[in-house]
């Protein structure tokens, strides 16, 4: 499907000193399909330029990276036992980047609403999809396109400041074992920078889809993250009785907890805090579920969206 | 039965109508404007939604202001769209009938004495949420005039209407004009405002510009001389005839086609009365005769420009 | 020389039927779409647009195919949707620019022509405001833009002066009237307003029920049949009336002091007999022309 239509000559002008302004048709270029969506992902992204609310939240998350790192260097030097983290040497860094990511998982959350809430319900509210349809793009296209808005939006908070980290510990302590002891670190952060992203990407389009305005969509899906804390952590206390050991896999089914969980799949980790030991989960169960959260969310704004008339009777 | 009285209303410092005086009589009037001359706050004011700054606004001799015993002889039919999709048409007829104070003994067939009149017994009983903007133009209509009003605002009564229904709802009006009642349309289609009435109250940045019939405010602009066209085929030689009459204050020719000619007089009257013999005498052969701008765009177009 | 064609088009939702062996064919220039609500107008322009998979019969829009080729007809066609319609947050230039680039303009196109259009749809110094800011007439002038920016060489106007005072209609239909006139676009009006449609369409298609009941160009649509004249009197002149018809001609229509007169078919100089006429019985006549049907009648006539 391969619409590249090359440009027309234009007839010379005449010689006339007055200007003609009256309408002229364009028949210039008009490129390939293949990268529309990025139209709309890009300009998701240039609306956030303006949002305050957006760079005060990043300049946290890259707070938080860079105070790990700080705390990487004043305990480089401790011996391991005394290592606050209660990894030993060989899982320290990986630990660290790990729990940089979890700890940042809730601002992430809020940028997202930022970013998400918005996407299709501000174009339901102002009918935008209107022009959208009219044009030669698919639902797909569309629907790509404010998904990538999202993800590549939340991909690269938590990739970039990742990035920095990752090329300070590079520098700085390689000679402690940095890359000997974990190399596949490099892919493990990509990889689980791209779990909140999907998930939140996938969830948000959904709900957003569904909503007549930004606010409403907010509201949603603050309920839903929220609320499976909330649900999951009774299930927690009431059931298991606050025992770590054998409760922990109920608070893995939390939004937060599965993309705790999925990543701490990935960076392969264990977590000794003095409470409890929190095991690397199974993956049998939270990677089918959100998987099939993201397909239910996609597909929830699929649906939405075929449903839209561009004419109206 | 509406009267202004030096009435004024400003929102902080921007003006909304300025110092407006009129009385507006039963039968149809227009009440024309570009938009934000203040139409909407006259609606307003007249319908008790707002209060004039100052001045006053009296309504069936009642200061409409939160004024029930207005309300009930008011009814409104505003632009904006409603809301009540999870009703029935039925139901809010009936509902808007019932705050007016209709006894439910007559209620119902009040009910659908209204639906009947707007055309709409057919789809009445589906929910507003599925109708096309006419349907839902046509339902408001019938929640304006379900009380049997003496005085009946509607702004932009037609709109999403399609030919037929704006030639059935011109009736409804008209018949309700013919009645007695004061029916104040505020709408921006000028053909049709023509064809409903001869009565126009123009506004224009606040100020009421104009009020009367059409027609005499047409003569009384002096600035734009009433202009004439002729298609003829002798049209320099009618054209030099005519420049005899002393009234005729220019002769104008079309470049495109030879056969037209345009001449301007401030004295129609007289103008109309010499022309036939003009004519006769000379033997011309005249296809078409008209004055394209004795018309309300006109005298519109004149006001409001300047 | 027609620029889409419906052959035998079948369109139905469920048990509604809302098409019934469609056939027609939308020619080039400026053509108005009129129709009752619920006629099939709203279907017929999803059909065109390549949204609509009919249930049998099919489409062609500039010899694309409406089934296969909605992405490639759409690349060709603009839309003035009649609804407000505005991507929250921008400001008329790169809400314009945008449309463009989702039509597939390189993005540096997309902004230089966009600022044309703008230029072009009146919209000066104001582009560089919010779109939430803007009146009424000003978001009509930007849905024009965005359906003009990538070029198409046919557009969608649905109700183009929804809304606009008197001053902001003649000029919306000067534009169109200008744009069709320059006779790259072709230009598809569905509007309630007939007025509007004489003032800028030379053709007419006209539907009823799914199905097209009335189709032509404006000047054969209102031709009348003999000679037709319609005269202004300047009052209710029954003398004047009872004088014509001794000379035989019959009076067709009367309200208060507009008359509709048909002469004799052989008639050579019809305002000879009534200025002589009116002249007779002490008449002023006020104007005279050759009547033509207007398109209210046209209309109402082939919906009956």
């Amino acid at each position: 499907m391969d619409f590249d239509i090359p440009p027309k000559q234009e007839p010379k002008p005449q010689g006339s000193p007055i200007a003609d302004l009256s309408y002229r048709n364009y028949n210039g270029e008009l490129k390939t399909r293949g990268l529309r969506w990025w139209v709309i992902s890009w300009a998701m992204m240039k609306l956030l330029k303006k949002n305050v609310g957006f760079w005060i939240t990043s300049a946290l998350v890259f707070l938080i990276y860079f105070l790990n790192g700080v705390q990487l260097y004043f305990t480089s030097n401790m011996p391991a036992g005394m290592n606050p983290f209660g990894g030993d040497e060989k899982t320290k860094f990986t630990l660290t980047f790990f729990q940089v990511n979890s700890g940042t998982n809730l601002l992430l959350f809020i940028i997202a609403l930022t970013v998400g809430s918005g996407a299709i319900s501000a174009d339901n509210k102002a009918n935008a999809l209107l022009v959208y349809l009219s044009k030669p793009l698919t639902k797909a296209d569309y629907l790509l396109g404010k998904w990538m808005g999202i993800f590549f939006t939340l991909f690269l908070e938590t990739f970039v400041p990742s990035l920095i980290l990752y090329l300070y510990c590079l520098t700085s302590y390689l000679d402690k074992g940095f890359l000997k002891n974990d190399p596949m670190l490099f892919f493990k952060m990509i990889a689980a920078a791209c779990v909140p992203a999907a998930m939140h990407a996938s969830l948000l389009v959904g709900a957003s889809a569904w909503s007549k305005a930004p606010r409403i969509a907010s509201v949603f899906y603050a309920s839903l993250y929220f609320g499976s804390l909330v649900v999951t952590g009774m299930v927690f206390g009431i059931v298991y009785r606050g025992d770590f050991e054998r409760g922990q896999e109920v608070l893995k089914l939390s939004l937060s907890g599965m993309m705790d969980g999925i990543q701490q799949i990935i960076y392969h980790v264990t977590i000794k805090n003095p409470m409890a030991t929190l095991a690397i989960p199974s993956p049998n169960l939270i990677v089918p579920l959100a998987v099939g959260l993201c397909v239910a969310g996609i597909a929830a704004a699929r649906a939405k969206i075929n449903a839209v008339e561009v004419v109206k009777g | 039965m509406i009267a202004l009285e030096n009435a004024s209303r400003w929102y902080q410092q921007v003006i909304g109508i300025n110092d407006v005086t009129c009385q507006i009589p039963p039968g149809m009037t227009a009440l024309l404007g570009p938009n934000g001359a203040g139409k909407s706050t006259m609606l307003k004011l007249i319908t008790g939604q707002l209060k004039p700054t100052k001045g006053r606004v009296q309504v069936l001799g009642q200061e409409p202001f939160a004024n029930p015993k207005v309300y009930q002889k008011l009814g409104y039919c505003p632009e904006i769209e409603n809301n009540y999709d999870e009703m029935t048409g039925y139901e809010f007829v009936t509902l808007m009938g019932a705050m007016t104070g209709i006894p439910s003994a007559t209620l119902k067939n009040r009910v659908h004495e209204v639906v009947e009149m707007v055309g709409m017994t057919v789809n009445a009983g589906r929910k507003i949420g599925g109708y096309s903007k006419g349907m839902r133009q046509r339902i408001k209509v019938a929640q304006g005039i379900i009380h049997d009003p003496d005085v009946l605002i509607l702004d932009e009564p037609m709109n999403g209407l399609d030919p037929v229904g704006r030639r059935e709802m011109t009736k409804v009006f008209l018949d309700m004009a013919a009645a007695g009642k004061c029916v104040v349309v505020s709408s921006h289609i000028l053909y049709e405002v023509e064809a409903m009435t001869s009565n126009i109250l123009l506004m224009h940045r606040g100020r009421l510009m104009a009020q009367g019939n059409v027609y005499h405010i047409r003569s009384l602009i002096d600035s734009h001389p009433h202009r004439i066209t002729i298609t003829t085929s002798d049209a320099r030689r009618l054209a030099a005839k005519t420049l005899d009459l002393p009234y005729v204050l220019g002769v104008k020719f079309d470049s495109h086609d030879p056969r037209k000619l345009e001449l301007e007089t401030h004295s129609p009257h007289l103008f109309y009365s010499a022309f036939p013999d003009i004519v006769l005498e000379g033997g011309f052969v005249v296809e078409n005769y008209e004055s394209p701008d004795n018309n309300l765009e006109a005298v519109f177009r004149y006001l409001v420009n300047g | 020389m027609a620029i889409a064609v419906i052959s035998n088009l079948v369109v139905r939702y469920g048990t509604k039927t809302a098409v019934n062996d469609l056939s027609v064919e939308v020619p080039e220039g400026c053509t108005g779409l009129l129709g009752p609500n619920g006629a099939g107008k709203t279907t017929l322009l999803k059909t065109l647009l390549g949204f609509l998979v009919p249930t049998s019969g099919s489409g062609q829009v500039f010899g694309l195919n409406t089934r296969t080729d909605g992405l490639k007809i759409r690349q060709k066609i603009g839309m003035m949707p009649e609804m407000d319609c505005h991507i929250p947050g921008m400001n008329a230039v790169s809400f314009v620019s945008y449309a463009g680039e989702l039509a597939g303009m390189p993005a540096s196109d997309a902004l230089q022509r966009a600022h044309e259009v703008l230029e072009y749809c009146g919209l000066g110094e104001a582009r560089y405001r919010n779109v939430e800011t803007y009146s009424t007439g000003m978001k009509q002038r930007i849905k024009l833009a965005q359906a003009l920016v990538h070029g198409p060489k046919l557009i969608f106007l649905d109700e183009p002066t929804n809304g606009l005072d008197p001053a902001g209609r003649d000029e919306m239909l000067a534009l169109v009237r200008n744009i069709s006139a320059s006779r790259e676009v072709n230009v598809l009006v569905s509007s309630h307003l007939l007025p509007d449609i004489e003032r800028t369409c030379d053709n007419v298609i006209v539907m009823r029920s799914g199905k097209i009941v009335r189709q032509g160009s404006m000047q054969d649509l209102r031709q009348t049949s003999g000679v037709q004249v319609e005269v202004e009197m300047y009052v209710e002149t029954p003398p004047f009336v009872q004088e014509l018809e001794r000379q035989g001609v019959t009076m067709l229509n009367q309200t208060a002091n507009l008359y509709r007169f048909g002469f004799p078919d052989d008639t050579k100089n019809a305002g000879k007999i009534i200025f002589e006429s009116a002249k007779r019985v002490g008449g002023q006549v006020r104007g005279f022309k050759p009547a033509t049907r207007s398109l209210e009648d046209i209309f109402l006539e082939a919906i009956e």
